[in-house]
């Protein structure tokens, strides 16, 4: 039971494995849901609620081997599940002994490589791989640049299930012009708000994961809530202008089903009351506030509001050790601690952990 | 690599052209396509690959073995570090190769069902179109120069994206 790991930068009971990091900088940048895989893992399914079954975008968990591409074979037939239409060449039966990777097509290198080297047809990307990509890809520059492309692509990104996640980033700039004569010239309030009204369109209502860098108001936040129930994941970062913890409660009511969220600078302790009451799926807290006062308001209102947090990541919101024990005690299924930027509270807190 | 000893079970995978690679069973496992094949014991001596060539498959294992190799991240959550950021750099410099080997590389790994693979090479594909104009875009990518948008398309285009020009 008493087994301290890392007296420095972390601590690790092995009772309810419960992790804490203290003043340690891991960078786990949109770490979650874009995690390292790229594959989104399909949350109604981990609860046992996904209505899609194989037609699904998402992963059913780790044996998920439904064929990804939109190719209609199943795994039990032995087919060739590659992605690719085409016939197999030979039509005798496979064996039994390769069923889920059988001879298929021959390789289109082995058969037309001088074609195919001249010029790529990317239409043999399936359409869940090309939604992986674009999903790292900055929303306006999809807008501005992607959809236009080719017209397969700008098929893509009409398609309402490219926009399931989004990520908006505005402190990029548009490129005017042509040639040498380009110039950047960055988002005017106007178009700003245009992007984003026009991504959550696109959208048409099936929006789960949001990342808004650089910009937020409360006309768009609203937007935003008003037209993406299924959302699970909010996530705003360095906007230019505050968000007022009114609207901000307002919107988050419309997030039934948030599981994560990520803030920057904004006094959240009144809020929280909201997600603990509107929110019952939300596992996942980052918070970052510079300037907030140090008390014990908002660790004794995560503790009290959110007992059901898995994950919750503070950083330089000035919590006082009260809130941080009062965390730790009612906050029972936490698996992960981070508190960035704090090593002054090593003494108490380890004690506690241990 | 060198952790392998005569002890520990071998896998054959054949590649389309006929080539044979025999890789530890571990380094195989990363592949969840592969993985079933074996739990489900549907998996011969050799395991023919049929839409992967020699190129593309010496590559995948180079990634696999690596991979293999290293601490999983759940296994304990705090993993040495340096672990962690020799793998990042091993990713970073396994990605810099031309593009129509990435498209190989991410089709068999969809294919073979390894989830870092995928991500890695979606990853370097996404950061390759990051800030690029249409025209440049279809240079990097090289295609096919039929499927361009006609010109009422490619208006319409520019009139849904009057916002941007304000």
């Amino acid at each position: 039971m008493r087994n301290q790991t890392n007296a420095l930068s972390s601590f690790h009971t092995t009772s309810s494995s419960l992790t804490v990091l203290v003043a340690t900088n891991t960078g786990n940048d949109r770490a979650n849901t874009m995690s390292a895989s790229g594959i989104v893992i399909c949350r109604k399914f981990q609860r046992g609620s996904c209505t899609y079954g194989a037609r699904c975008k998402f992963v059913h968990g780790n044996n998920d081997l439904r064929p990804r591409p939109t190719s209609t074979t199943s795994r039990s037939t032995g087919k060739n599940n590659s992605g690719k239409g085409k016939k197999k060449k030979d039509e005798t039966p496979p064996l039994p002994k390769t069923l889920l990777l059988p001879k298929t097509r021959p390789h289109r290198n082995a058969t037309s490589k001088p074609k195919e080297l001249a010029t790529r047809n990317w239409l043999d990307i399936p359409s869940d791989l090309m939604m992986n990509i674009l999903q790292r890809i900055n929303a306006t520059e999809i807008l501005l640049n992607v959809q236009r492309v080719c017209t397969n692509w700008r098929q893509i990104c009409k398609d309402p299930c490219t926009w399931r996640v989004i990520y908006l980033d505005y402190q990029s700039s548009v490129k005017h012009g042509l040639g040498i004569w380009q110039y950047y010239k960055p988002f005017s309030y106007g178009a700003k708000y245009e992007i984003c009204k026009n991504v959550v369109d696109r959208s048409q209502g099936q929006l789960v994961d949001i990342t808004i860098i650089g910009f937020s108001d409360d006309k768009l936040l609203q937007y935003v809530a008003d037209r993406s129930s299924q959302l699970r994941r909010l996530e705003v970062r360095s906007s230019t202008y505050p968000m007022f913890l009114g609207h901000l409660t307002k919107a988050l009511k419309k997030f039934p089903l948030l599981e994560e969220l990520s803030l920057e600078d904004i006094e959240i302790e009144e809020a929280i009351r909201t997600l603990g009451r509107d929110c019952p799926m939300l596992k996942t807290l980052k918070l970052s506030n510079e300037f907030g006062l140090k008390d014990d308001a908002l660790g004794l209102a995560i503790a009290e509001n959110l007992p059901g947090l898995r994950y919750l990541e503070l950083s330089c919101c000035n919590l006082s050790d009260t809130g941080v024990l009062a965390i730790l005690d009612r906050c029972c299924h936490l698996q992960v601690l981070d508190l960035r930027d704090y090593p002054s509270y090593l003494g108490k807190i380890g004690k506690r952990c241990l | 690599m060198s952790t392998s000893s005569s002890s520990s079970k071998k896998i054959v995978l054949k590649s389309a052209d006929n080539e044979t690679f025999e890789i530890d069973e571990i380094v195989a496992l990363e592949s969840q396509a592969i993985k079933n094949m074996i739990e489900d014991e549907c998996a011969d001596n050799v395991i023919p690959l049929g839409n992967i060539d020699s190129k593309t498959l010496s590559k995948i294992i180079e990634y696999c073995k690596k991979h293999a190799e290293s601490p999983k991240k759940d296994d304990n959550a705090d993993i040495d570090e340096k672990a962690v950021e020799d793998l990042k750099s091993f990713d970073a410099e396994f990605a810099k190769v031309d593009m129509p080997l990435i498209q190989d590389i991410l089709m068999a790994a969809n294919f073979l069902n390894i989830d870092n693979l995928i991500g890695l090479m979606c990853r370097t594909i996404a950061d390759r179109i990051k800030g690029k104009t249409p025209e440049e875009i279809r240079k990097i990518l090289n295609i096919n120069k039929n499927d361009l948008l006609s010109p009422e398309q490619e208006a319409k285009a520019r009139e849904e994206n009057s916002w941007a020009f304000d």
